[in-house]
């Protein structure tokens, strides 16, 4: 049972100086908060933010302090956690008693704030006295008249800004200490975006990084920006590819680009052919033709290999599917495009007589175009996938993709060379949008690890969810299946559903307090969308309203269509896969 | 400022600040304000000493000690319902007036236990 209470107390202990080792404020015009760390804390995406070091909780983190001076780590140790209520019970001493009728909330608050004080001074005899020779010492400065009573009004107030400097004494001789000389401490942020992870953020004090780009998200969006507009013009080939996938009724559509693949049996033949070729001439043929010959040999080959690699992707180390499927597609066109390109200088090089005096190699030369011709297509389905996988599931996409590089390093500081705060404006961090999060991290390196260039130990991480609070308004650009009411002699569509690309004007509203709401994310707004109901080609321009959930995932509406006079419902998708668990977009980065 | 309900000696001795000595001192005035109370029961000049010191520029609510050197009286035990004080040096008092806490006297009267005794009854 001992052990229990004890294990619980030094719980209470250790959770309390964790608590306290970094203070982290978010300043505003109007006010400045401190961040309670009990949960992931929400501040302004356009906001400052300082982070106070507390040196005193920082020293008892360092094993090496403890090591070269146990005693007054312990007392230290003691001291703080005695402390920990110091700030709120030195404002609430400063209330002046009240004349006439006691405010018994605010005094049971200071009460039990008090003996909550007490019994943690009565669990260190030796603090204990010094409390009480304080007392004394206050009193019979009092008493004589010879104490600055506005700054010590009551035995209260003496005693815990005693203990306070008391505090700050020890403090200051531990970070001179041996134990402490030897270590220094690093205060890094980083930026987690949708986009990308672990971007450097610069704080002042800790570091030299270069600034990132100056980026305030604004809070009224009234139309939709030139990036808005390629968006959409990239959604509308999105949903063009859709709706004649819809069409082809190709329900995966990765699997859909190996199924269609039609020029890996052609170039499989040929380098065969090829192959058999090369080892029928091999120390016979001239110059030329054993060059047309092995070049087109290899060059086959890769392109064999990267078509292959499209048909049956399997696994790659350290790489999640989407990665797999971009390097892939990527490679196959990358390897497609050279492919051409160095089978048409071949061909300039060779003397054509010779090709066509050969049998074999004249058939090989008509394989490669008939195989060049199948290729073309693919390369245009490839491309087509492509555009489309990476444009609807863009949260993953460009989860996958390379961290920012910033120049510049963080500082290694010696405890007593340790600012005491670091600051951060989140408007100079770059683009980033409601929900990313900012990291802070402190960090301690030894002497051994700075030498051998080792990262150090995380001493503490906080997380901080950044959002624009109230109401502010923004854009989302998105493809929808929209479904008409009726079918007018004007709709001419086969299936009940189209894809369309949509935009939309939202107004939101973001909570300082609730993660929840910030996830749901509700939005009302405006949208327009350009359907093809007539399926002449042309886009036909409706506006309607819509209701988004989710950041915009889900979302659904009302729309009418100015073209074919006909209203139409709709709901769009857009899934943030990462954000569900799956492995996909789980990457893990080195920070 | 000395207390005005001290003699001199007593004065000179402690130099009591906020405490109200009975049997010099009426009670009553002090019981009646809705403030935090201290009462020593009998000659127990470290409570009295300690209280006094804590009761002090106190925050948000009053405080203020009466000693009662010879111990308080029955009928007043009886009126603030504190049970037997036999083995009590030292009890504090809501602003209501009610018991908060009993200061033993195999206790230590420090200035840790007397703010102790004025903090209960505060909350």
């Amino acid at each position: 049972m001992k052990k229990i209470i004890l294990f619980t107390f030094l719980a209470i202990i250790g959770g309390s100086l964790r608590a306290q080792l970094l203070t982290v404020r978010e300043t505003s015009k109007n006010a400045t908060d401190t961040l309670s760390f009990k949960d992931v804390p929400i501040v302004d995406i356009n906001g400052s933010l300082s982070v106070q070091i507390k040196k005193g909780d920082l020293l008892l983190k360092i094993p090496q302090v403890a090591q070269s001076d146990p005693q007054r780590t312990a007392r230290l140790k003691a001291l703080l956690f005695i402390l920990q209520s110091e700030q709120e019970l030195l404002r609430q001493l400063s209330i002046p008693a009240a004349m006439g009728k006691p405010d018994l909330v605010q005094l049971k608050s200071f009460s039990t704030l008090m003996i909550e004080f007490l019994g943690r001074v009565q669990q260190y005899p030796s603090i204990r006295q010094d409390v009480n020779k304080l007392a004394i010492e206050f009193g019979a400065k009092y008493r004589d008249n010879s104490l600055d009573k506005s700054a010590f009004p009551n035995a209260q107030t003496y005693v815990i800004k005693n203990l306070s400097k008391i505090t700050d004494t020890l403090i200051t001789g531990l970070q001179s200490s041996a134990g402490a000389s030897n270590v220094s401490i690093q205060l890094k942020a980083f930026l987690n975006t949708k986009k990308e992870n672990a971007i450097k953020v610069h704080v002042e004090n800790f570091d030299n990084y270069s600034a990132g780009e100056y980026y305030e998200v604004p809070r009224w969006v009234t139309s939709f920006s030139q990036s808005d507009i390629q968006q959409y013009n990239q959604m509308a080939d999105v949903s063009a590819t859709l709706n004649t996938m819809l069409n082809s009724k190709l329900s995966d559509i990765v699997k859909g680009l190996a199924d269609s693949v039609k020029s890996y049996q052609c170039f499989n033949e040929l380098l065969t052919s090829v192959q058999t070729q090369a080892a029928t001439i091999s120390g016979q043929a001239n110059a030329d033709v054993s060059t047309f010959v092995q070049t087109s040999e290899q060059n086959l080959k890769d392109l064999v290999s990267a078509l292959q690699a499209i048909k049956n992707p399997g696994n790659v180390t350290g790489l999640n599917g989407l990665q797999v499927f971009n390097q892939t597609v990527n490679n196959l066109l990358t390897v497609a495009s050279n492919f051409k390109a160095s089978v048409t200088a071949l061909r300039q090089q060779v003397n054509q007589q010779v090709i066509n005096a050969d049998p074999a190699l004249r058939s090989i030369n008509s394989q490669f175009d008939n195989c060049t011709q199948l290729l073309q297509k693919d390369i245009q389905t490839a491309t087509a996938v492509y555009n489309t996988v990476t444009g609807l599931f863009k949260p993953f996409q460009n989860t996958a993709s390379q961290v920012q590089q910033v120049t510049g390093a963080a500082f290694d500081l010696t405890i007593n060379k340790l600012p005491e705060f670091g600051y951060i404006d989140l408007k100079t961090t770059g683009q980033r949008e409601n929900g990313d999060e900012l990291e802070i991290k402190l960090i301690y390196r030894t002497s051994d690890d700075i030498a051998q260039n080792k990262p150090g130990t995380t001493l503490r991480l906080v997380d901080i969810e950044l959002q624009q609070i109230n109401f502010y308004s923004e854009t989302n650009i998105g493809v929808i299946l929209a479904r008409p009411f009726n079918n007018s002699a004007d709709v001419k569509l086969s299936r009940q559903f189209q894809f369309a690309p949509a935009g939309s004007l939202l107004l939101k509203f973001g909570s300082r307090k609730s993660r929840l709401w910030n996830s749901l994310s509700p939005g009302i707004g405006f949208n327009v969308s350009t359907p093809d109901f007539n399926l002449d080609g042309s886009p036909d321009v409706s506006y309607g309203g819509v209701i988004t959930l989710f950041r915009n995932v889900l979302s659904a509406g009302l729309s009418y269509n100015t073209k074919t006079s006909s209203p139409f419902w709709f709901f769009g998708l857009s899934l943030p896969f990462a954000t569900l668990g799956l492995p996909i977009g789980n990457v893990q980065t080195t920070k | 400022m000395p207390n005005q309900n001290l003699t001199p000696d007593q004065a000179a001795g402690l130099n009591l600040v906020k405490t109200l000595i009975v049997p010099n001192g009426d009670p009553t005035t002090i019981l009646n304000q809705p403030i935090l109370k201290v009462i020593v029961n009998g000659n127990y000049t470290d409570a009295v000493s300690n209280a006094d010191t804590a009761a002090i520029g106190a925050p948000i609510v009053g405080r203020h000690v009466i000693w009662f050197q010879n111990g308080v009286p029955t009928s007043l035990q009886a009126s603030l319902a504190t049970g037997s004080l036999v083995n009590v040096q030292a009890f504090s008092l809501t602003v209501n007036n009610h018991v908060a806490d009993r200061v033993l006297t195999t206790e230590d009267a420090d200035y840790v236990r007397m703010e102790t005794a004025f903090d209960r009854a505060g909350q």
